[in-house]
């Protein structure tokens, strides 16, 4: 499996894709963050923290940049092998299709992760800097390191409303389908953030969920983790079994 | 008897209730260049790639080195290299990086495995070229390397010379003519350029439709197949006593109530012919058939070529 994997990382080289990625990972805590300056400047009792710049930074992460560049990486993931025609070179040797789609998966959680590492990365650099040349608190180890926690948390959440996404890039075998679902899926999440249903939404549901909110928006917390890991148990099998059973012309 | 590397048994394929490949039996004897010829949409590629377990067959089995593929599964992947229509490698990544990533998923290679792969196809200059800079040309010689790079026993090659310039096709019938000859490597080759598959084959098969038309030696196929002058005269008797008493020509054949096959002496075909109208025989044409692969396959599948 770790070549499988090692193959995965290969393929991505020279592909501005992981570029993409990871100026998204750099760009939305240094947005959330002049925002918050603003924010601070006009309230003189909102005091900017570390706690403020993580809890927009996720929130924003999970709600907009996460699904969005993220599926994108998914979709780009599989699509490419549909549209570079590369499946009938590789489905030609002795590694099973669902091996191989293992790797896909695995890649994809080794970015999701890289990504979420990237932004903890950038919001104590941030918080370091705001706490030296503004009235900011100081970013503390302890504090760096349950941010490091709940952004890798986040990231497992996020990875696991991916799949679907997966199944439709197979479905659509290039990347305008999946690049509209995407969209949609994205916009919804800004939408339904803050109405009653949101909790049943995989893709908010899963911010609620790290958040701690998930029960206060829909009273319980069991259905929101339902839902997402109905979404995720569904999209890798709904990929497993296309896969399996795909002609390659 | 021989043994087969590839064997199918009424081997077929439906899309959408239209037959691709329609009850295909091949027999492709091991250590031989079996020559799979056919029309565009005939069937070749279809075939092919039910082979090797890119497309699942709607019906019949496949022996791949005498084991049935529908249980093996992918036990003997490693032992056949394939090109199959144009080669398809990683955009992004140039020809050294390609080949890493299909040894690595191979699973076992030699250290030198890919160098030695480039260089048999002149590709060991270009290091930092990326494939989506190559040639058509390249790209084919990228595609054959990576099928031989494992050193196996099969190669199944569709189309392989396509986009080749005329040196680069002379020196692929070359290699593969010594990789056959020298290491015993079975080859299931298909093109369109049929004076190369001439040079190269020891088997044809020629499918049409979905369905397998012939099976045959190149040998039995020029032994069945020899060149010919065919005259269609007014009096074949007359013309065959001439033929006999005068050019004293034994091997001919009346194959028709006007016509008659010589296969000796075709050259002296102009002076025959002028015996015949001093002789009052009336001759209504003079063909030479050349007995090429070309005129049998034309003759087999349709007037209409190969495309």
């Amino acid at each position: 499996m770790a070549d499988i994997v090692y193959c995965e990382w290969l393929k991505l080289k020279r592909s501005k894709i992981l570029l993409i990625g990871f100026s998204g990972s750099f760009i939305v805590p240094f947005l959330v963050t002049v925002n918050d300056i603003r924010i601070s400047f006009s309230k003189p009792d909102a005091s900017l923290s570390p706690g403020w710049i993580y809890e927009d930074s996720i929130m924003f992460i999970m709600l907009l940049f996460g699904p969005l560049v993220m599926a994108v990486v998914a979709t780009y993931l599989i699509s490419r092998e549909y549209t570079e025609k590369t499946l009938k070179t590789v489905f030609v040797l002795s590694i099973s299709r669902s091996r191989f789609l293992a790797g896909k998966f695995i890649m994809l959680f080794i970015l999701v992760l890289l990504f979420m590492v990237l932004s903890w990365f950038d919001i104590v650099v941030i918080s370091i800097i705001c706490s030296l040349f503004l009235d900011a608190q100081q970013i503390t180890l302890l504090t760096a390191v349950s941010i490091l926690i709940q952004m890798i948390k986040g990231g497992i959440l996020l990875f696991a409303t991916l799949p679907p996404f997966v199944y439709l890039s197979m479905r659509a075998k290039g990347t305008i389908t999946p690049f509209i679902v995407i969209a949609t899926v994205s916009l919804l999440n800004v939408v339904l953030s803050g109405s009653p249903i949101a909790g049943f939404y995989p893709w908010t549901a899963a911010y609620l969920l790290l958040a701690g909110r998930l029960a206060q928006v829909s009273g319980s917390t069991l259905p929101g983790i339902l839902v997402i890991l109905l979404v995720y148990v569904s999209g890798i099998w709904a990929s497993v079994s296309r896969f399996q059973k795909e002609d390659i012309f | 008897m021989d043994k087969y590397v590839i064997e199918t048994e009424n081997l077929s394929k439906d899309y959408h209730g239209q037959p691709a490949v329609d009850n295909l039996s091949l027999h492709v004897p091991e250590g031989k260049i079996y020559a799979f010829l056919g029309k565009n949409g005939a069937g070749k590629t279809t075939t092919m790639k039910m082979l090797l377990n890119l497309i699942r067959p709607s019906d019949g089995k496949i022996y791949l080195f005498g084991e049935n593929n529908s249980v093996s599964g992918k036990k003997n992947c490693h032992r056949i290299g394939s090109v199959i229509e144009a080669p398809a490698f990683y955009e992004n990544l140039t020809a050294r990086e390609n080949l890493e990533i299909l040894a690595r998923l191979r699973g076992r290679h030699r250290k030198d495995t890919i160098e030695r792969a480039l260089c048999s196809f002149n590709l060991d200059k270009e290091k930092k070229k990326l494939f989506r800079e190559y040639s058509l040309g390249m790209k084919q010689r990228l595609g054959l390397a990576a099928a031989i790079m494992h050193e196996p026993e099969l190669l199944i090659l569709d189309e392989p010379v396509n986009g080749l310039d005329p040196v680069g096709i002379h020196e692929t019938r070359k290699y593969l003519l010594q990789l056959c000859r020298e290491n015993g490597t079975t080859i299931f080759i298909s093109s369109h350029v049929l004076n190369e598959i001439e040079q190269l084959a020891d088997i044809i098969g020629v499918i049409d439709k979905g369905k397998l038309l012939e099976e045959v030696s190149l040998q039995e196929l020029y032994r069945r197949r020899r060149k010919f002058a065919e005259f269609e005269v007014s009096d074949v008797n007359k013309a065959a006593l001439l033929l006999e008493n005068v050019f004293h020509i034994s091997d001919y054949a009346i194959t028709g109530k006007h016509l008659l096959r010589l296969y000796e002496k075709i050259d002296v075909r102009a002076d025959i012919n002028g015996c015949f109208i001093k002789e009052g025989i009336a001759v209504a044409g003079v063909t030479v058939d050349s007995g090429k692969l070309e005129d049998y396959f034309t003759e087999l599948v349709g007037g209409d070529g190969i495309g």
